[in-house]
């Protein structure tokens, strides 16, 4: 492949997004009309069912480093992508044993509100309000860039313009439509998403007989068995176990997602949600593993690195290759639409952490007029739109690619010991919370800097003062280790004697 | 008074916490199966890649059939629970509300 529409101005995907935009501004039109209160704003009137809120989740999960990043990993190294996706998945089945149930029936509309469930709740929500602003910002970040980055190369627009346009249209979604129309437009974006790499994994899988050995082999063929093996990411063993607990127990911590559990009525819409988005997720990522693969031998490795190193345009180009420039037009705006829907729901998330948590739960310590705080949301929605603009046109050209990593294992580490605990143990205090929260935090980000990752890859200095690259295992179990023994040393009678209620209310709710 | 709705509550929680405890043994149990097949497999690929490497039919290694084999087994094993928390669970629960008066 020789010629490439990508990174000039494409009418195409630009009217494909034009319609999608459209198409998602009136649905926030309508969404603005019922987003009044508190628990429209944050939670949709929990009023979303299983099946929609599935999808949702899915929607959320797939960001466009899940969809361009993995399709181009296997693309590139072959078998580590699936192993990358394997990974990603497994959390969903954690996240539903552990937290979805009792997350819904004790919480109102952050996670914060079952930490601190039974503790006392201005330094546990304080403390949880700064784990998921934190997450959220690394997050949020690690998205703006990259959409900047791939806008840019997709779409021909300057990278600061990329970036001021998916700000202002995620901050009117967020801003009028509040969590519905955050929601529908994830629902939108994840059926387009999965309807576009449905119809290319079978475009791909028609030209080998509708046979994926065949194309298998022929991989092999063209790049050796050891394309089918695992490779680099298996080097130290130790440190893929660290990035997979950081994947499977951060996706039980991230703020955005555990957010979503409130859109539903109860319970049991909670429990189908996870069994539907598991469901789309992982019928994704067997997707994104034919298309990495028809990738590489439809389009070839050379081709696709000479239009960016890490390989995050081999799905376009596939649908470039096999489709023409309509389908290579849709599937860069369904890209788009990605990132707008990812950092919409990342917004909303953050800045419920600052209204809910911190305005409402600390400042005002409960007592909180219900105006006011959806003022406060919204202010702190636009604040927290601005910010994600000025550092991702800060960060502009930074080698970003760890944040993502980064967010994870501080989810694992800072958010999910501390719910795990407060759920199902005892003797957990309020000062075993606050100090496990800041142990996971403060391990998680110092690690990480000391790691591979930062020290060498961004700082240059010759060897790493921490091995593994994800610091995900030993910040997560520092994190736990400490609150254990913290709340070993201090009493919390209260909470002791508010455990038999707080689990009656984590299996029948009315919270 | 207050003694007396202690009482109370202790006969119904006996019930609910039977109930509560067969729900976290199984999920408990669930977490440490879907963990271990996970670490199981990355222990596999880092010790064991010429096994992944057999052609199992057609093309299709071994090492594919494990890898997307755990994808959905992950979402069958999330399928069995929402089975049995939705229709069993939930119905013993309500069970234990009713016979509670509605408030336990």
């Amino acid at each position: 492949m020789s010629t490439t529409s990508l990174g000039q101005v494409n009418s195409i995907s630009i009217s494909f997004f034009f319609i999608f935009v459209a198409a998602t501004l009136f649905i926030t039109y309508w969404a603005s009309k019922k987003s009044h209160t508190t628990s429209e704003f944050y939670a949709a009137g929990h009023g979303i069912s299983g099946f929609q809120n599935g999808l949702a989740l899915s929607g959320d999960f797939m960001s466009a480093a899940s969809f361009l990043g993995i399709a181009g990993m296997v693309a590139l190294s072959g078998y580590d992508g699936l192993i990358y996706s394997v990974g990603w998945l497994v959390g969903w089945p954690v996240v539903l044993f552990l937290i979805a149930e009792p997350l819904r029936n004790l919480g109102k509309y952050t996670y914060a509100d079952v930490v601190a469930y039974r503790l006392s709740k201005r330094p546990v929500r304080s403390a949880a309000a700064v784990g998921s602003i934190v997450t959220v910002l690394f997050y949020l970040l690690a998205q703006m860039v990259g959409a900047g980055t791939l806008i840019k190369l997709v779409f021909g627009l300057p990278y600061e313009v990329a970036i001021i346009l998916v700000g202002s249209i995620m901050l009117a979604y967020v801003l009028f439509g509040g969590m519905l129309a955050t929601t529908w437009v994830q629902i939108i974006k994840a059926a387009l998403l999965l309807g576009g790499a449905t119809v290319l994994a079978i475009w791909t899988l028609y030209h080998y007989g509708f046979h994926f050995g065949n194309l298998i082999n022929e991989a092999q063929i063209q790049y050796g068995i050891d394309f089918l093996l695992p490779g680099g990411l298996v080097k130290n063993p130790l440190d893929t176990i660290s990035l997979g607990l950081a994947l499977m127990f951060g996706t039980a911590g991230l703020p955005h997602i555990l957010m979503r559990f409130y859109t539903v009525p109860n319970s049991k819409e909670a429990r189908k949600s996870v069994f539907y988005a598991t469901g789309f997720i992982g019928f994704f990522y067997i997707l994104t593993f034919i298309l990495g693969f028809g990738a590489a031998v439809i389009v070839g490795k050379a081709a696709i690195q000479t239009i960016d190193q890490g390989g995050n345009m081999a799905a376009l180009l596939l649908a470039e290759v096999l489709g023409g420039q309509v389908f290579l037009g849709y599937l860069a705006a369904v890209a788009f639409a990605t990132i707008l829907a990812v950092v919409a729901g990342l917004t909303l998330a953050g800045a419920s952490a600052v209204s809910h948590d911190l305005y409402a739960g600390v400042f005002k310590q409960g007592i909180i007029n219900e105006k006011k705080e959806l003022r406060v949301a919204k202010i702190s929605t636009l604040s927290l739109g601005i910010v994600a603009i000025v550092l991702g046109i800060l960060f502009k050209g930074q080698n970003i690619a760890f944040m993502v990593g980064l967010a994870f294992a501080i989810a694992a580490s800072a958010n999910f010991p501390a719910l795990l605990l407060s759920i199902y143990w005892k003797k957990f205090t309020t000062q075993g919370a606050v100090a496990s929260m800041i142990t996971g935090l403060g391990l998680a980000i110092i690690l990480i800097f000391l790691s591979p990752t930062i020290w060498v890859d961004v700082l240059h200095h010759s060897r790493a003062l921490f091995p593994l690259k994800n610091p995900g295992l030993f910040s997560m179990a520092g994190s736990f280790l400490v609150g254990i023994l913290v709340s070993r040393f201090t009493h919390d009678l209260q909470a002791e004697e508010k455990f038999a209620e707080e689990t009656v209310r984590s299996c029948i709710g009315g919270v | 008074m207050k003694k007396k709705t202690n009482k109370n509550k202790k006969l119904d929680n006996f019930a609910f916490q039977e109930l509560y405890n067969r729900r976290k043994a199984i999920t408990f149990t669930l977490t440490l199966f879907i963990v271990s097949i996970y670490v199981a497999y990355i222990l596999i690929d880092a010790f064991n890649r010429e096994l992944l490497a057999r052609k199992i039919s057609g093309g299709i290694t071994l090492g594919i059939y494990i890898g997307i084999g755990i994808i959905i087994i992950g979402w069958i094993t999330t399928g069995i629970y929402v089975w049995w928390a939705n229709n069993k669970y939930d119905s013993l629960l309500d069970r234990i509300k009713r016979t509670t008066g509605g408030h336990s």
